[in-house]
């Protein structure tokens, strides 16, 4: 029902037809030339317009002044290299006898720079530059030298915002996917864990790169995934949302079929699983998939506290769940419908409060799960300093005055706070964002056929979901398909979960009994 | 197109929904929930015979003032209303035509029957009721000792509402000696069950305390009002009153009907005026029915497990096997005593068997059952009886002598 279509990605040949992509521009085909100053040009022409790319001519005088043409943008570079690795040796060259042509003789006895490649596009010579590099055009050669000197400003590794703990590590990934890999690397330092580069977007060129355990992850998952991956012709990515809106199995149902983080402890877990991880540059948060429901509730703390505590919390969220989506619709079709239902003092009590509110209890649903929506995407939107200001606002004009000028009842006041704090307990950020909708379709079906809506409503809620896969994988494994169940209602103790998922994992043994 | 026939069928699908309309849908304030109902006999206009229907419900809008929390304190919480008919249901529509809202049967509790009416046959009524839809087949079905208006314009005293102040007082009935108060449709049962009548709580409206308690912060007390009280029970034959019983009877009723489960039994065992009182913590009976001759016999085993509350004597030697033997024979004594009184004035006055012995014979001798189920009530009148009582005193509860006990 909300799947993409099936032809929309084709499979073909993976790495090629990345660098294929971005082969649409005039300059696409042009080579480099024994023609010094033509090269020059060319790349001048390109960049025409481009204040951040600077250059600077060196002539080395060893090699008889042959004249060499130096592009790179200031700020991505170390200078320090530049001056004392590229332009200090060049300089101070002296001719030596060897036979060598001087490409060979400049890489490598001159440069003292690590990292060298050679283009002989110069397209392909533009994008170094762009990327991070400096590029040497000598004169009289048909190959550019670029020059690898990345240094890209970035912040420093903090604790996560999103995804707290109260006793995990406090480290999280950063905006640099170089230093993300690092990260997770450090926590599995060994040669099964795989990372496969490409770049996705015919513009941004975003460095994407799929994470696994080879002998844990199953093959066919990573084939599908850079099958789908490679499907994705778009010309920006530019956060993990972006690409997992094209690469999702039903990219248009209302439930969110995908697991971010933004924690490498968490990442290492579920690449252990035999789950992927999709790193993505220029974000900090990272895809992890195949993702099922259950993944929205395990918080990393789970498993940082004692099993019979977060067994506890395990249960509280599956019930958080449950309040959020079908609280507030069947509050509302209970007080509206189904008066019988409710014990007869707390009837009296709720028929008080109600006495002389001039809206239907929907009504006051909606108007109140408004205003609470209302109150966080301020609290969203605005600096921390101003944030205090909604939170006053909200608790003192709307819980408070809304109730003595009679506009809402407390009960329904209660709902609607228990509703939203329920919902803020899921770690899943976007799973909680999903739940929030739909307990508005629901409430609405409440508000029209009472609690027979709600039971519709929440059947087809489910058979929808039972009917998602990520990535060939049911979403509601392990509980329907059944497989063990150990670490979905419970978070059974360490020592009791010798095996691994038997969806995701070849390799299923963890422990060895 | 596809996607056009999708979006169609999306909008016909909202419409549809929007298009129920809310059919069924009541908002919560515009009910008037019903707490207690009752009804009377009354003489119609034009000199029938005829029923009212009385009715209390809940006065929500009186607790809650502009720009207060609700606060349910207000005295006049609930709302009175009364009509007549010639059935119940149109009672019912003509009170319809006096309330502003929905009467909402949903909530209904108890319904309180005047004893009148109950004297001319109440299942004609009590129809009404097990139809009704709403109407709770838990609600509680008590005889007013006097009209039901004597009841219903008491005002509560400890809860907030008067129905409260019934209910939580005849939910708590079997600890002193009432037993289970009987559901619309435990009555129902009754009246289905060959061979055995129903037997009914009292309601009365009797002074609160005794009035040389004198001016004792009056507002507050119960000194000169009158409040709800649970006295008596009200012996059926068929559906029509028949008569009362006592405490006494009530007791001997509950233990051959197996619902003793609480209570209190006096004994005098030595003194003449020194008593021993025992809670019970147990009963079970057994009823063997036999025909001899003829003769209807029913055989009556009760066993009861009592501990002792209080002992106005202090010289017993609570610690000696014989002085509690004596106690439980004497409290086994009493209690047939009160089981013997109990079967006689049934037998006698009442002339309705309220034990279920006919159910008895009905089971054991279905053949013979065919040929007195027509006349049961006059053959009851007949059944001979052997009662026996085993007791047993099962703690003094640690103190085998009272605290102030000085031995000399």
């Amino acid at each position: 029902m909300f799947g993409r279509k099936k032809n929309q990605t084709k499979s073909s040949n993976f790495t090629s037809e990345v660098k294929q992509k971005h082969s649409s521009s005039p300059w696409a085909d042009i080579p480099v030339t024994e023609d010094y100053d033509k090269n020059v040009n060319n790349i001048r022409k390109i960049c025409a317009g481009c204040g951040d790319i600077v250059e600077r001519e060196i002539r080395m005088e060893g090699l008889g002044g042959l004249r060499v043409h130096l592009f790179f943008i200031i700020q991505m570079v170390n200078l320090d290299y530049i001056n004392g690795n590229i332009i200090l040796p060049m300089v101070a060259f002296k001719k030596e006898n060897c036979k060598d042509n001087v490409l060979d003789i400049i890489q490598e006895r001159v440069l003292t720079v690590f990292q060298v490649s050679r283009e002989k596009k110069i397209l392909n010579a533009v994008y170094e530059i762009l990327k991070g590099s400096a590029i040497l055009i000598i004169e009289g050669e048909n190959e550019i030298l670029a020059l690898n000197l990345q240094n890209r400003k970035k912040r420093s590794i903090e604790e996560p915002s999103v995804e707290k703990t109260i006793r995990g590590p406090r480290e999280g990934f950063i905006e640099d996917i170089f230093v993300n890999m690092s990260l997770v690397r450090t926590r599995l330092p060994i040669p099964e864990l795989k990372f496969e580069m490409m770049e996705i977007g015919h513009r941004t060129r975003t460095r994407v790169t799929v994470a696994y355990v080879e002998g844990i992850a199953k093959v066919e998952i990573l084939n599908e995934i850079k099958k789908r991956l490679s499907g994705v012709n778009v010309d920006m990515v530019i956060d993990t949302q972006d690409l997992t809106e094209y690469i999702t199995d039903s990219a248009y149902s209302p439930i969110v079929q995908t697991e971010f983080t933004e924690r490498p402890d968490k990442t290492v877990g579920s690449l252990v699983e035999g789950r992927f991880a999709i790193l993505v540059d220029g974000t900090a948060t990272i895809i992890l998939t195949p993702t099922t429901v259950w993944d929205f509730i395990q918080a990393s703390d789970d498993y940082h506290t004692n099993f019979y505590y977060a067994s506890f919390t395990r249960m509280l969220r599956v019930a958080t769940i449950l309040i959020t989506l079908f609280f507030p619709a069947i509050y509302v079709s209970i007080i509206t419908f189904h008066q019988g239902v409710v014990p007869t003092e707390l009837l009296i009590s709720i028929a008080m409060q109600r006495e002389g509110i001039p809206f239907p209890a929907a009504v006051e649903a909606v108007l109140m799960i408004l205003t609470f929506e209302l109150l966080r995407e301020a609290g969203a939107r605005l600096p921390i300093q101003i944030g205090q200001a909604v939170s006053i606002v909200g608790a003192i004009v709307i819980g408070e005055s809304a109730v003595m000028a009679g506009i809402v009842s407390p009960a329904m006041v209660i709902v609607v706070a228990i509703t939203g704090i329920a919902s803020f307990t899921i770690p899943a950020y976007n799973f909680t964002l999903t739940l929030r909708l739909m307990s508005f379709v629901l409430l609405f079906l409440g508000s029209f056929l009472g609690l027979f809506g709600v039971m519709i409503g929440g059947m087809i809620l489910l058979t929808h979901t039972a009917s998602l896969k990520s990535f060939g994988i049911p979403f509601l494994t392990p509980a329907a398909p059944l497989f063990s169940l150990k670490d979905i209602f419970v978070r059974a103790p360490w020592t009791m979960m010798n095996k691994r998922s038997r969806y995701l994992a070849q390799d299923k043994t963890r422990q060895k009994t | 197109m596809k996607k056009q026939y999708a979006c169609l069928a999306a909008v016909i699908l909202i419409s549809t929904l929007m298009l129920t309309a809310c059919w069924d849908s009541i908002e919560i304030e515009e009910l008037g929930i019903v707490v207690i109902a009752g009804f009377d006999a009354v003489q119609l206009d034009n000199g029938k015979k005829g029923v009212s229907l009385e009715v209390s419900i809940i006065r929500a809008g009186a607790t809650r003032a502009a720009g207060q929390t609700p606060k349910p304190t207000d005295q006049k919480n609930l709302w009175h209303a009364s009509a007549k008919g010639e059935t119940i249901y149109e009672a019912f529509n003509n009170l319809y035509k006096m309330s502003t809202r929905r009467l909402f049967w949903g909530h209904t509790q108890f319904i309180i029957i005047g004893s009148e009416l109950a004297r001319e046959g109440i299942d004609e009524y009590i129809d009404y009721f097990s139809r009704h839809l709403e109407m709770r087949r838990n609600a509680y079905i008590l005889v007013s000792r006097t009209t039901t208006y004597d009841i219903m314009r008491l005002d509560p005293e400890i809860e907030l509402f008067m129905n409260d102040e019934i209910l939580n007082m005849i939910q708590r009935a079997q600890e002193w000696n009432e037993g289970r108060i009987p559901s619309m449709n435990d009555y129902l049962i009754w009246r289905a069950v060959q061979g055995r009548e129903p037997v009914l709580p009292i309601l009365e409206a009797v002074p609160g305390s005794p009035a040389n308690l004198g001016k004792l912060s009056e507002p507050y007390s119960t000194v000169g009002k009158n409040v709800v009280s649970l006295n008596g029970s009200a012996v059926f034959k068929e559906d029509r009153m028949v008569g009362s019983m006592n405490i006494d009877e009530i007791q001997g009723y509950l233990f051959i009907t197996n619902r003793m489960k609480e209570g209190y039994i006096l004994v005098k065992p030595f003194h003449e005026d020194k008593y021993v009182s025992l809670r019970v913590l147990d009963s079970n009976y057994k009823i063997r029915p036999s025909i001899k001759e003829g003769r209807y016999f029913v055989d009556i085993q009760v066993s009861v497990e009592v501990d002792l509350a209080e002992a106005n004597e202090p010289q017993l030697a609570l610690n000696k096997e014989e002085v509690l033997q004596l106690i439980s024979n004497k409290t086994g004594e009493r209690i047939k005593e009160k089981i013997n009184m109990t079967i006689d004035r049934a037998q006698k006055e009442f002339k309705s068997d309220i034990f279920g012995f006919g159910s008895y014979f009905h089971r054991k001798y279905s053949e013979q059952w065919k040929g007195v189920k027509g006349t049961w009530n006059d053959v009851f009148q007949t059944v001979e009886y052997n009662t026996t009582v085993w007791c047993q005193i099962k703690s003094t509860r640690g103190i085998i002598r009272p605290e102030s006990y000085r031995e000399d």
